[in-house]
């Protein structure tokens, strides 16, 4: 401003010789021009080259990549959640006593006979029933898939044992539910024996639910309000949870119950279990025994990751979020969606009907499947925040041994609602009917796996900032140097401007200085006239 | 410099016109006041900015952050050490033929039938004084018990009653009572604690009985190949390729079940101890070479009359230790068990530590230290023992166990088929029978399929590939990280350097000397000493490093 009247060549001079970018003062300064030229190109391709360079660092930054930590920790773990079911849904002497006829008709129970004698032999002679209806009731289905045996797999035609799980699923879900838990198999016969942390426990301990494939399943160590979690203090199967289960396999139906033994399943305490899609199962005569580490997992979520911590989510099953969760919701909605019925083999929402058998209704089904799977129907269900994987380092071994079966039996004997003499002094009967699990940790040290930012908003800066110094010596001050200079080259553009109108006007040439003058003081207001102007 | 008089206000001017820190010099300069303001906040606001973004990246650079790198790698593998223990830790007829003050401890605990007493203890079986064992019926349990004590349970039970759940004699789980069987294993630990090793080793499963058949990378192999130990659990355990000073460990060549270790294993189930063993087979631990197994935590089962067959894939966990993850490689560390430093191997070290300094005894299910007594069965120790784990898990006793450094991990793929296949019978019992008299499962074994089932197993243990992961972990953000953002950021906010950095502190420098001429001159003042005063001035600004002893000088 030392000069009396500033024009837009002297302040380009003035803002080149004393900006801090470096190159420029050289450029303006130098009296040679092909010195002149050469800085000038020279500062013009550094910074294109830190333009680009620049470009690659916020696409980088925006990528939001992210470091993950693997920690191995030790401390007291909380005992993860173990569910058992029996491999078989309901009870088939209980079932032949108190099923509907829906039940005889579709062959999972014998028709009484014409008599009308049969009924109060049948708990004696359930055996003998048993097999014969094997072989007659479900004649139907299997004359039609006999003929097809020498079939290649093909899409159009069910395998008789998928239909037949089908129909047996649609026919449970018509019976009450206290009807089902109570033709169930009882949490009371189901656990004989269970020992945690060396303490003794019972079927007390374990909540009940309704699983669409199993039946009744028994719950240890679920997470309910105002109860404290089991945590294991010690490593090994002493300290972890014993279970003596007893599987009744006369009670097994002999249509459907295809495999003998129970169905375990190893879960976070929060989260609700699907026992047909995550579990293990244990073989009647055998001790199994599952060796647990934990591995905890963190994810950042946000703008790191797709996943979420379950918030505001409507969930079909109880407890928190889990993915199998949110995707056994989806997929019932858009069943009653598109098919206006619920699906059997998942819960029923409220205020639907479930599926019936028939054609269209199972066409309709399996287009939803087909589109759930194509992409077609689409499901919003990331993975959760938080998430608990057990590794199971699953083994078997006899049991009991043949000297340790006087031991159980004594110990079997003495209950209440023990298995009954007709298994115990049987011992075939006996290693076909009940099996021990142990679940335990393998350590109490578990493996920690943790996001965390891999580059943040602090480390763009700084390598922005090292590019752009390092190229043309700018900073952030340098770009206000640049703003200041524009504003006054807007300042001398508007007083030429109004100048002209004012010679124009014929209006004295003294005041120009002046309103120069007061445009200068006020720089901070002018650039909002110029804008408008434009 | 081109001031005449070194005033203070001068040489800010000088400083601020030419620092080579970017906005200071416009503040400076500009000879209107709303710009100088305008600059010198923008100076201002920029440089805290740049404060906190470099405190940010400070606290960062703490954090020591890691990045975990995973690569497969392809190598001939060092094959791991397999651990095989029978199921049953002591060769029942040999315990029975204990001497008496031994045997007498095994008696009183019902592991062992009393000579006279063996038909009336069944009867009083309900009462349980406080360690029973189990009812003694040794004689009809290698039979199948076909006639057993009739009892209370009725008809009743069979069927269903839904409606009826209160009637009957369970407890809750409390945590006050220990359960029958979890006081049936102490006890027996306890007692053979007290035996000591050669008499343990004697009468637990000899190696020569339990391994019938060895087979390693296609080549035959004896019981000689294996060391035995003795674990409190498992009784005598035999391991297969343990690391030794005078032998290198065997090594994998190429994958699959023919390459790997093949063992057949004869479990002698009549010699297991009625009242104490409940499930009939072996047990497996795939570990690494170096370190000492724990059959109990770590390993698997493999049940009689199936091949068990495990796939094993290597994890090679490397982590960088010091200041960036906790993790120790075990020096300085005095462990209870030999081999290379393991977390578990230091927590049972720690946990056994605690119970003697806080029970006054060591805990039998370990090994024992020397010098100290095994803690009774009785109820304080229980007790003790209680609330030593108890504390040990919530932290009350500390244990520093880090995380080993270098770790090697065996993933298993466990599968079981049925074994021996009908038609190999024949063939396999042809193999079995050649053996020498006493050291094969005998002829009465061998003549009964359904006791040859329950008595043999194999195991097939083979690396699935030979490619490993190796996970190892690298820093993630080191020092010439920091001072590149720092640079960065400190260019891009303010265009400073270091070096612009040093300007300032050469403007600190100026201004104490010229503080230090005003003092002196000040003083010349009031000692009337005018015509020196100059001279000392510019002596002064040449002498910056010692203004301090030039004004002493000079007054």
């Amino acid at each position: 401003m030392s000069e009396k009247r500033p024009s837009v060549r002297s302040t380009l001079r003035k803002y080149g010789e004393n900006t801090s970018a470096h190159g420029i003062p050289r450029a303006v300064t130098t009296k040679s021009l092909p010195r002149r030229l050469f800085w000038t190109c020279l500062f013009l391709a550094s910074f294109s080259y830190f333009l680009y360079q620049a470009q690659t660092l916020v696409n980088k930054y925006l990528v939001y990549p992210v470091n993950t930590d693997v920690k191995i920790e030790w401390s007291e773990l909380e005992f993860p959640a173990v569910t058992i079911c029996n491999a078989n849904p309901l009870r088939y002497r209980e079932l032949i006593k108190r099923g509907s006829a829906a039940f005889q008709n579709a062959g999972f129970i014998p028709k009484p006979q014409p008599q009308g004698q049969n009924n109060p032999n049948s708990n004696g002679s359930t055996p003998a029933t048993g097999s014969t209806t094997v072989a007659t009731a479900p004649t139907t289905t299997q004359n039609s898939t006999s003929d097809e045996d020498d079939d290649d797999y093909d899409y159009d035609g069910y395998h008789g044992d998928f239909e037949m799980v089908n129909s047996f699923m649609g026919l449970l879900v018509q019976l009450t539910a206290s009807m089902r838990q109570s033709l169930g198999h009882q949490g009371r016969d189901f656990i004989q024996e269970c020992q945690f942390d060396g303490r003794t426990c019972s079927h007390r301990n374990f909540t009940t639910f309704e699983d669409s494939t199993y039946g009744n399943c028994f719950t240890f160590n679920k997470d309910k309000d105002g109860e404290v979690l089991h945590t294991a203090t010690s490593a090994g199967p002493l300290h972890g949870l014993s279970l003596i289960l007893y599987i009744e396999q006369d009670e097994y139906i002999p249509a459907i119950a295809e495999k003998a033994g129970a169905r375990v399943v190893i879960h976070n305490p929060y989260v609700f279990p699907f026992p047909e899609s995550e579990g293990f199962d244990a073989a009647p005569g055998f001790l199994t025994s599952a060796g647990l580490r934990l591995t905890s997992i963190t994810r950042l979520g946000g703008v790191y990751g797709n996943c979420t911590n379950g918030q505001g989510r409507h969930l079909l099953y109880p407890q928190m979020y889990s993915q199998q969760n949110c995707l056994a919701t989806c997929h019932q909605e858009h069943m009653v969606e598109i098919c206006g019925c619920a699906d059997v083999t998942f819960l029923q929402p409220n205020g639907t009907e479930f599926c019936n058998s028939s054609k269209s209704v199972v066409d309709c089904e399996e287009k939803v499947k087909q589109r759930l799977g194509n992409g077609n129907l689409t499901c919003q269900c990331p993975i959760s925040c938080m998430d608990r994987i057990y590794r199971k380092a699953i083994g078997l071994s006899e049991w009991p041994a043949d000297s340790y079966v006087s031991t159980v039996l004594n110990k079997l004997k003495t209950k209440r609602r023990g298995p009954g003499t007709g298994i115990l002094d049987d011992r075939d009967e006996f290693k076909k009917n009940l099996l021990k699990l142990n679940i335990y940790y393998e350590a109490l040290n578990y493996e920690t796996i943790t996001e965390s930012p891999a580059y943040e908003v602090e480390n763009l800066l700084g390598d922005l900032g090292g590019q752009l110094g390092l190229w043309v010596g700018m900073s952030c001050l340098s770009a206000m140097e640049l703003l200041e200079f524009l504003v006054d080259i807007a300042i001398i553009l508007w007083k030429k401007m109004s100048n002209r109108e004012k010679t124009t006007s014929r209006n004295n040439v003294v005041n120009v200085a002046e309103t120069g003058k007061i445009g200068t003081s006020n720089g901070h207001t002018i650039p909002i006239h110029m804008t408008e102007v434009m | 410099m081109d001031e005449k008089t070194g005033s203070i206000l001068g040489t800010l001017r000088d400083y601020g016109e030419n620092t080579s820190a970017h906005g200071i010099p416009r503040a400076v300069t500009t000879t209107s006041v709303p710009r100088r303001l305008f600059w010198t906040c923008l100076f201002l606001a920029s440089f805290s900015y740049f404060c906190s973004q470099a405190y940010d990246l400070v606290n960062k650079y703490i954090d020591y952050p890691v990045t975990t790198d995973i690569k497969i790698q392809w190598s001939e593998l060092e094959f791991p050490a397999v651990t095989v223990c029978n199921a049953n830790p002591l060769r029942f007829s040999m315990l029975q033929r204990l001497g008496d003050e031994a045997g007498l401890g095994f008696q009183n605990a019902g592991f062992i039938p009393r000579q006279a007493q063996n038909a009336q203890s069944n009867i009083n079986r309900g009462e349980m004084p406080i360690f029973n064992g189990r009812p003694n019926q040794q004689a009809q349990a290698t039979t199948t018990p076909t006639t057993a004590v009739p009892t209370t349970t009725t008809e009743e039970t069979t069927t269903p009653g839904y409606s009826s759940t209160a009637d009957y004699e369970d407890y809750d789980y409390d945590y006050d009572d220990p359960h029958e069987d979890f006081r049936t294993v102490n006890t027996f630990v306890g007692l053979i604690a007290n035996l000591n090793t050669s008499t343990r080793q004697a009468i637990g499963h000899q190696a020569r009985d339990f391994i019938q058949e060895c087979q390693f990378n296609g080549k035959a192999c004896s019981p000689k190949n294996f060391s035995v130990f003795t674990d409190p659990t498992y009784g005598n355990c035999f391991t297969f390729n343990k690391a030794s000073s005078n032998a290198t460990p065997h090594s994998a060549t190429s994958a699959g079940p023919l390459n790997g270790l093949s063992l057949i294993l004869y479990i002698e189930q009549e010699e297991y101890i009625p009242s104490l063993t409940e499930k009939a087979g072996a047990r497996v631990v795939v570990h690494s070479p170096s370190r000492w197994p724990f059959p109990e935590f770590e390993g698997f089962d493999a049940a009689p009359g199936f091949l068990t067959s495990a796939g094993l894939r290597l994890t090679s966990i490397t982590r960088l230790g010091e200041r960036y993850s906790e993790c120790t490689d075990g020096e300085g560390y005095e462990l209870l068990y030999p081999g290379t430093y393991t977390q578990t191997n230091c927590l049972v070290t720690c946990y056994q530590g605690h119970m003697v300094s806080e029970c006054g005894c060591a805990d039998p299910s370990q090994k024992v230290p020397d010098n100290t007594t095994i803690c009774a069965v009785t109820s304080t120790n229980v007790a003790c023992k209680e609330r030593v784990t108890r504390q040990i898990a919530t932290g009350v006793l500390s244990c520093a166990c880090p995380a080993s450094c270098s770790d090697k991990v065996y993933g298993k793929a466990i599968g079981l088929s049925e074994w021996p296949a009908d038609s190999y019978l024949s063939k396999l019992l042809g193999k079995l029978g050649t053996k020498r008299a006493g050291r094969g499962p005998g002829a009465a074994v061998l003549a009964d399929t359904d006791r040859f089932r329950r008595n043999l197993l194999k195991l097939n243990i083979y690396y699935e590939a030979l490619n490993y992961e190796q996970i190892s972990e690298s820093p993630g953000y080191e020092v010439e990280n920091l001072l590149g953002d720092l640079g960065g950021q400190l260019g891009l906010w303010v265009g400073m350097s270091l070096l612009s950095a040093m300007e300032v502190v050469e403007i600190f420098a100026d201004l104490f000397a010229i503080l230090c001429k005003k003092i002196s001159s000040k003083e010349m003042k009031s000692s009337n000493k005018k015509v020196e005063v100059a001279p000392i001035h510019k002596k002064s600004v040449f002498e910056l490093e010692n203004p301090a002893l030039t004004a002493n000088g000079k007054t």
